[in-house]
């Protein structure tokens, strides 16, 4: 489907790197129409990533699958095809796709735990997968679904220990810890073993632990995953105030309600593509209509690319 | 030393769970008296077996029970479900190496087994008379020796919890485990095996698990040969560090290039 996607108009648009690189040029000259903004080098420089599975296949029959266990065929899925997208420092980019779509892949890679098939990916000036501890350092990680917290400890020793694996200064972890407790209210949970937290509380605490050593870039893999209203409101609130103190936020979801958190940028990711890039409201005007839910999103954007 | 955090955080979970640990300290004193009537039992007809007397096979095997917890560290129970759930992307993104990590976890938890269990269990058997101190000089190697015993048991267990990273599935590997602690001597001395079974027990690492210490501490090692026992387990730990961490960046070349 998205091979034969044909062209359309709208200046956000990346598809493939042809694409990519004209609308990176677009950027470019916009940034050229407001003197007043500097233009800062990218924090993180993706070009033409592509990352390719090897899939064990299962086979149809019984005697398909006997047959398959003592020789093994496998079969290469294509989860990121020629992405290429950079970000600069203290930008916040929401990275959306379905569930499938390479989002989860795109964020282990730029973290340096997948090497790329081709492409390369570049942040602060390293190849994460060669310098994975150093950069390690500098980036904060947080997967709604997976708990860093240790599980059967209270809160506090999960601070207490991420703190001295990042070799914080006791003026600096308290500060921070200070800091966080306050824009997380997590304070009254510091003594409950983190198995007894609600999901909501876990995840609040998940995120303080995420910045507590001032990374430059944090990575958020679906961080409102599960919660109600009233938390995910909380949750906004806080990444917005993190963002304003400069850390550079990549967030993915396949909740387009996410993007309120990040209210910048938007990269569309479908099928290991990206088909958008731009701003929200560009994307708006590219769907010519309410964003609901993201599936809805994909299939505007389809219909009104072959309408363009 | 920032890798001590994750001791110490270990060494507190062990303390959170009241039940475990009297369930813990009551089956170790249970197998602690069968070890007693057993050997009792075998010796009752005879002074010696392998050139091994009564009251050094008592001091071997109680040793041993009190030394069982903290030889006993099950690492690759902490790399399956990792590998498996995927929360060994937490691990990677981290600035610190996950092999050293879980050896300093690991060492939390087999401390608090030895404080918590083994340490009663001794005082127990120094209040009945049953074990004697072998000696300062002896007491010190085997010390020593019996901390060499932690790492090689660690690294025996860490080996093939990475193994998971190939094979996606935690057991399997554990079934072989039973062989690992007989030729470390766990359940006789080396000088029971017959010949040839003793020539392969020697050529493999095990013995540095429970063999060494056990037999530096019940005299049959004798005062001569500590040192160059020492010695040898010396050699076969730091070999044992050098493979894991051969296979481990093996494993984390493997998960980065294959995927997870």
């Amino acid at each position: 489907m998205s091979s034969t996607h044909p062209q359309i108009s709208a200046s956000h648009v990346a598809h493939g790197s042809h694409e990519a690189k004209t609308a990176a040029r677009r950027r470019d000259e916009a940034n050229a129409a407001e003197p007043e903004k500097t233009v800062e080098e990218p924090i993180i420089i993706v070009k033409e990533l592509s990352r390719e599975f090897r899939v064990r296949l299962d086979g149809e029959s019984f005697s398909d699958r006997v047959r398959r266990f003592f020789r093994p065929e496998y079969r290469t899925v294509r989860a990121l095809d020629s992405v290429s997208f950079s970000i600069r420092p203290g930008e916040s980019v929401g990275y959306i796709g379905l569930n499938g779509a390479g989002k989860s892949t795109t964020i282990k890679l730029l973290c340096g735990v997948l090497v790329p098939s081709s492409g390369s990916v570049t942040v602060m000036g390293l190849e994460p997968y060669r310098h994975r501890t150093a950069n390690a350092k500098r980036i904060g990680l947080m997967m709604g679904q997976r708990t860093q917290l240790l599980w059967d400890l209270p809160v506090k020793e999960s601070f207490r220990l991420l703190g001295k694996i990042y070799d914080l200064s006791p003026e600096i972890y308290r500060a921070n810890l200070d800091r966080l407790v306050e824009a997380l209210d997590i304070g009254s949970l510091m003594e409950t073993p983190a198995r007894m937290l609600s999901l909501g509380q876990k995840t609040r605490c998940d995120l303080a632990l995420t910045f507590l050593h001032d990374p430059a870039v944090v990575y958020l893999d679906e961080p409102t995953i599960g919660l109600d209203v009233l938390a995910r409101e909380r949750i906004r609130d806080f990444i917005r105030g993190e963002k304003e103190r400069g850390v550079t936020i990549f967030l993915a979801s396949h909740d387009l309600d996410d993007l309120e958190i990040v209210t910048e940028r938007v990269l569309l990711i479908h099928e290991g593509k990206i088909l958008f890039d731009g701003t929200q409201m560009a994307l708006h005007d590219v769907v010519g209509g309410p964003l609901s839910t993201l599936e809805d999103t994909v299939k505007q954007f389809y219909r009104g690319a072959r309408l363009g | 030393m920032k890798y001590l955090t994750y001791t110490r955080a270990e060494f507190l979970r062990g303390m959170r769970y009241r039940a475990n640990y009297w369930a813990t300290l009551t089956s170790s004193l249970i197998m602690t008296l069968i070890q007693w009537y057993l050997w009792t039992a075998v010796y009752r007809h005879t002074d010696s077996i392998a050139g091994v007397g009564f009251s050094s096979m008592l001091s071997y095997s109680l040793m041993g029970r009190v030394a069982s917890g903290f030889l006993a560290e099950p690492a690759n129970l902490r790399i399956g479900p990792r590998v498996r759930q995927g929360t060994i992307v937490h691990d990677l993104v981290k600035p610190t190496d996950l092999h050293y990590q879980l050896l300093f976890q690991s060492l939390g938890s087999a401390l608090f087994r030895l404080v918590s269990t083994g340490l009663p269990l001794l005082l127990v058997l120094l209040a009945a008379g049953r074990i004697r101190f072998p000696g300062a000089g002896a007491t010190v190697a085997f010390v020593l020796s019996l901390f060499m015993g932690y790492i090689t048991v660690f690294s025996t267990s860490f080996l093939s919890g990475v193994l998971t990273f190939y094979t996606k599935s935690g057991v399997g590997i554990d079934h072989l485990y039973t062989l690992v602690e007989f030729f470390s001597g766990m359940y006789v001395p080396l000088q029971f095996f017959p010949g040839w079974l003793r020539a392969v027990a020697e050529r493999l690492p095990f013995k540095a698990i429970h063999y060494i210490p056990m037999a530096i501490w019940s005299g049959m090692t004798g005062p001569g040969e500590v040192a160059p026992a020492i010695l040898s387990q010396v050699a076969w730990t730091a070999l044992m560090v050098l493979l894991c961490r051969a296979v481990w960046f093996g494993a984390v070349r493997h998960l980065t290039v294959q995927g997870g």
